[in-house]
């Protein structure tokens, strides 16, 4: 069966070794376009994407980004728009904004996997250096930069094997009942006690 | 001692804009990634300054780096012990060159 959703997904890596070459500003658009199209809770998209393909701008940006091991052609800075957000009447704290950032960027990178792009996020930036790298306005937070480049395949990227597989992740159903709570709703059944609600 | 200049202007605000990002984030994040932080400042320094080092330097510069590249960063070095001697090796090679090219190994006690 072809799965092309499938193989992008599991084929997915986070690539830091790229190419100095500048990246198509159609593909970087495909990109972002998927972004566009994540979840979004309540479907309130409380976001702005900045762009950026400019060498001496990326450059100033990496300075300020300890995370950005990778030089890259581009990059996508996802912001929240507090502006937005109150205008939609959500409080500061709600964690779908944040939750919304990871599907955007989720969506980009799979989008540029399947464009033969190279691509990483970063969060560990300075929030007050990248605003004033790019000028942000006030009402715009950056959240993550996702790093794209053409890959470079002749360096091995070094990969950190791990044990996690989806199974050893995954609990199934309800949990099983705390050895307490089974004596409680036993006696519940007896009729001597009734369980807690 | 030599007097080469190897970074300019930009390079050096450049390198402190790393350093006190880095200094920033680190009250985020886990302690653990320090001294990632603090290698990854050494690996850029030593990336802006081949360039325009002496070929001593620069066969220095590329040693720390190759070194550097090899020491796996991102994860607990308590996690994989075989770093710290990288990283004690890094030192070594980091301090000989010092001493060859201060002059200090030609100096008599
Ligand atoms: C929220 C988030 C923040 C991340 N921040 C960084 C970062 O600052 N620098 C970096 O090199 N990688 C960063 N990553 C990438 C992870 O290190 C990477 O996804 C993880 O090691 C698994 O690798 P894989 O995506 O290739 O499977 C981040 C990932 C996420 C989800």
């Amino acid at each position: 069966m072809n799965q092309p959703v499938l193989d992008a997904i599991r084929t997915r890596r986070v690539v830091r070794s790229l190419l100095d070459r500048p990246i198509d500003r159609e593909l970087l658009g495909c990109v972002l376009d998927a972004g566009r199209w994540a979840t979004s809770a309540g479907n309130r998209r409380p976001h702005r994407f900045v762009a950026v393909q400019d060498p001496l701008t990326l450059r100033v940006l990496r300075a300020v980004s300890p995370g950005m091991f990778q030089r890259p052609s581009a990059v996508i800075l996802i912001c929240i728009d507090w502006d937005r957000v109150a205008q939609n009447q959500v409080s500061r704290n709600d964690k779908t904004l944040y939750m919304d950032v990871g599907t955007s960027a989720q969506n980009m990178m799979l989008a540029a996997h399947a464009l033969g792009l190279a691509s990483g996020p970063v969060t560990s930036f300075s929030k007050e250096g990248v605003q004033a790298v790019l000028n942000l306005p006030k009402h715009l937070s950056p959240e993550m930069l996702v790093c794209f480049g053409h890959p470079d395949t002749a360096v091995a990227e070094k990969r950190t094997p791990r044990k996690l597989n989806w199974q050893n992740m995954t609990d199934w159903e309800r949990f099983p009942s705390a050895p307490s709570q089974v004596i409680e709703s036993k006696r519940d059944e007896s009729g001597s006690e009734r369980e807690n609600p | 001692m030599s007097e080469t200049m190897v970074l300019n202007e930009d390079d050096v605000m450049e390198l402190l804009a790393f350093l006190v990002s880095a200094a920033r984030i680190q009250l985020d994040e886990p302690p653990y990634y320090a001294p990632m932080r603090l290698l990854s400042a050494a690996e850029r320094l030593s990336l802006l300054a081949i360039n325009r080092a002496s070929p001593e330097g620069r066969q220095a510069l590329e040693e720390i780096k190759t070194q550097i590249l090899q020491i796996e960063r991102g994860r607990r070095l308590s996690e994989r012990p075989e770093d710290v001697p990288r990283l004690d090796a890094l030192c070594r090679t980091v301090a000989q060159h010092l001493v060859n090219h201060t002059g200090l190994a030609r100096r008599s006690p």
